[in-house]
């Protein structure tokens, strides 16, 4: 019990840093905040009154804590841009991220799973060298420079999938996103599961030269019933971390995919909003991103200690 | 134990070919890098006449959309994303070290305060920070290096703590503590030696690591600013001529790929000689 209020401070405390560092990337932005509101037949009293009531005369200390008060609140400002909510924007971008995200992390784990599993067993044979393979062009790969390519073959060349957007001009059906979604999806597939896969593998291994894995060898046990019913389930448990780790990427993991396949989630606002120097709306994302990186991260601990008992008796 | 690592890595290239192809690849990125001059093209040079040509002999790679020559932009690419690359290690790899070893071996408060900072550091999204902090700072080389060393050291803080910690408590290391040697001469003399073949692995993968945040910051442009020729840039650029000119996109990315691969691939064969199973 000890462990969890200690790890709950221990969240309580990053999430304090992340939003000093925010609040302080907020002020240390070039430009002053009056003159978004002064027009040029106010005068001097006038905009001195405006910055008064903005609380910007307060001391920083004190501007910080009203910022983060209103931040609990889940009032994040207005966006410079537009003048609309922050959180309301970053609600209507977040399921084009999570659909295009969340599909392409299950299809990757999937992938992770089989190849993972089957390359850590016959390891050093021709199916593990070539999954290595793999791996190492999926880690090394520019994003960009994957998506332009399949543009360049699928779309331009061969005309089979239609090359950006999330859908077509008047077509709202479930076919016509999928349609969308390939290339995509593709693309952020390749670099998860190379990612997923040297956990797996690794552990795998581990797990193999274990004693059960040779007491069921010994019983006679089928070698893919040892695997699937045994082994996965031990190699499983370093994923928890991997996948709580990835969490966060379910909502900015995304931006390059996103910006080159003009896919409308979180990640071109984002980009949208440097490129615009809207900073309620930069430092919206980024503490919501925070947020969500530090809940997968106490979620993969709860799981973790769900999933091994050695770790839940020896710490509560 | 020096020569033993010597030996090790000499074993490891001899018995993996695909390790010495990865070593020459970056030698010669290098070579070529730091060599750019004797290609005597300018990569800059406009030519309305020699728009979008296929490559030829006079220009191996083409021109792009303004006529200039694509080899040589992609030279010139090469030495900013090396160099980017390479500075941004040197800067987190420094940061790291530094703040590793003081981290652990002072221990109690300021291990807490500094741990905790690296925590809030690597819970902010890496990328989505980096064209954050592009808001603030003016693109160039300089401020590119400093963003992408600020914001990779975290992992090398790590390893430098832990092993620092592990070893504090060896004999050599009390027993230089009580013959009264320096905080500072301790750590530097018998602790960072000994770490050295981990934080080597970890720098050479930052390498990478770098190269494709520099790469992806240019591609957005808000890296290396043209006329500047890099590889993320010449990408962006690529995307309006994919029609015509498929060969601008082939050409920066794949350079990008083959450097990042080697990279990755020398951090894994340096690891499995270092820490043998």
């Amino acid at each position: 019990m000890k462990k969890v209020v200690n790890r709950l401070i221990q969240c309580i405390l990053t999430m304090f840093i992340v939003s000093i560092l925010c609040f302080a990337l907020t002020k240390a932005a070039p430009g002053d905040p009056v003159l978004t509101y002064v027009e040029p037949n106010m005068s001097e009293e006038y905009i001195a009154n405006l910055r008064e009531s903005m609380g910007l005369t307060k001391p920083l200390y004190e501007q910080y804590f009203i910022w983060l008060g209103k931040i609990l609140q889940g009032n994040f400002g207005n966006s410079l841009m537009n003048n609309r909510p922050v959180l309301t924007q970053i609600m209507e971008r977040l399921p084009a991220t999570v659909i295009l995200m969340g599909t392409s992390m299950v299809l990757g784990f999937l992938i992770a799973v089989l190849l993972g599993l089957y390359s850590g067993k016959n390891k050093n044979g021709v199916l593990d060298k070539i999954t290595s393979l793999f791996c190492y062009v999926g880690i090394s790969i520019p994003t960009f420079w994957f998506g332009i390519m399949l543009i360049y073959l699928l779309s331009v060349n061969l005309h089979l999938l239609p090359s950006i957007g999330m859908h077509s001009e008047g077509d709202r059906s479930f076919g016509d996103l999928v349609l969308h979604m390939v290339m995509p999806c593709a693309v952020l597939t390749f670099a998860n599961a190379s990612q997923y896969i040297r956990y797996l593998r690794s552990s795998t291994i581990t797990e193999m030269s274990s004693d059960y894995v040779t007491v069921q060898t010994a019983y006679g046990m089928k070698d893919s019933g040892i695997l699937f019913h045994h082994v996965l389930k031990n190699a499983m448990l370093p994923m928890i971390t991997v996948l709580g780790m990835s969490l966060q990427s379910l909502v900015s993991g995304a931006i390059i995919t996103e910006q080159v396949f003009a896919w409308p989630g979180i990640g071109q606002l984002a980009v949208t909003a440097v490129t615009q120097f809207d900073y309620p709306l930069i430092m919206g994302i980024t503490m919501f991103t925070a947020l969500l990186v530090v809940a997968g991260n106490l979620l993969a601990d709860v799981l973790y200690a769900v999933f091994d008992p050695r770790i839940r008796k020896g710490s509560c | 134990m020096r020569e033993n690592i010597w030996k090790n890595i000499k074993l490891g290239f001899k018995t993996n070919k695909l390790a010495i192809a990865g070593a020459v690849m970056i030698l010669l990125l290098a070579l070529i890098s730091i060599f750019a001059f004797l290609y005597p093209v300018d990569p800059n040079a406009l030519s309305a006449t020699e728009r979008l040509q296929l490559p030829t002999t006079l220009h191996p790679f083409g021109t792009d959309d303004m006529g200039r020559d694509y080899l040589a932009r992609c030279i010139y690419g090469g030495r900013a994303s090396l160099l980017v690359g390479f500075l941004a290690m040197i800067l987190s790899t420094v940061l790291g070290i530094v703040i590793g070893s003081i981290s652990g071996f002072v221990g109690g408060a300021v291990d807490a305060v500094l741990m905790r900072i690296v925590d809030a550091l690597m819970s902010l999204p890496t990328f989505l920070i980096m064209i954050v902090m592009n808001a603030y700072l003016k693109p160039g080389i300089q401020n590119i290096v400093l963003i992408i060393g600020c914001l990779t050291w975290m992992n090398i803080a790590r390893i430098v703590r832990g092993e620092t910690i592990s070893l504090n408590e060896r004999e050599y290391v009390i027993y230089a503590k009580i013959s009264g040697q320096k905080t500072t001469a301790t750590i530097l003399k018998h602790i960072l030696p000994n770490i050295m073949p981990t934080i080597i692995v970890a720098a050479t993968m930052n390498i990478a690591n770098a190269i494709l945040m520099e790469s992806a910051l240019s591609f957005f442009g808000l890296g290396i600013q043209p006329p500047t020729a890099s590889w993320g840039s010449m990408l962006s650029n690529s995307q309006r001529y994919i029609q015509q000119a498929p060969y601008l996109a082939l050409f920066p990315g794949l350079l990008i790929l083959l450097t990042v691969i080697s990279f990755n691939y020398l951090g894994e064969v340096l690891r499995n000689v270092f820490e043998p199973k």
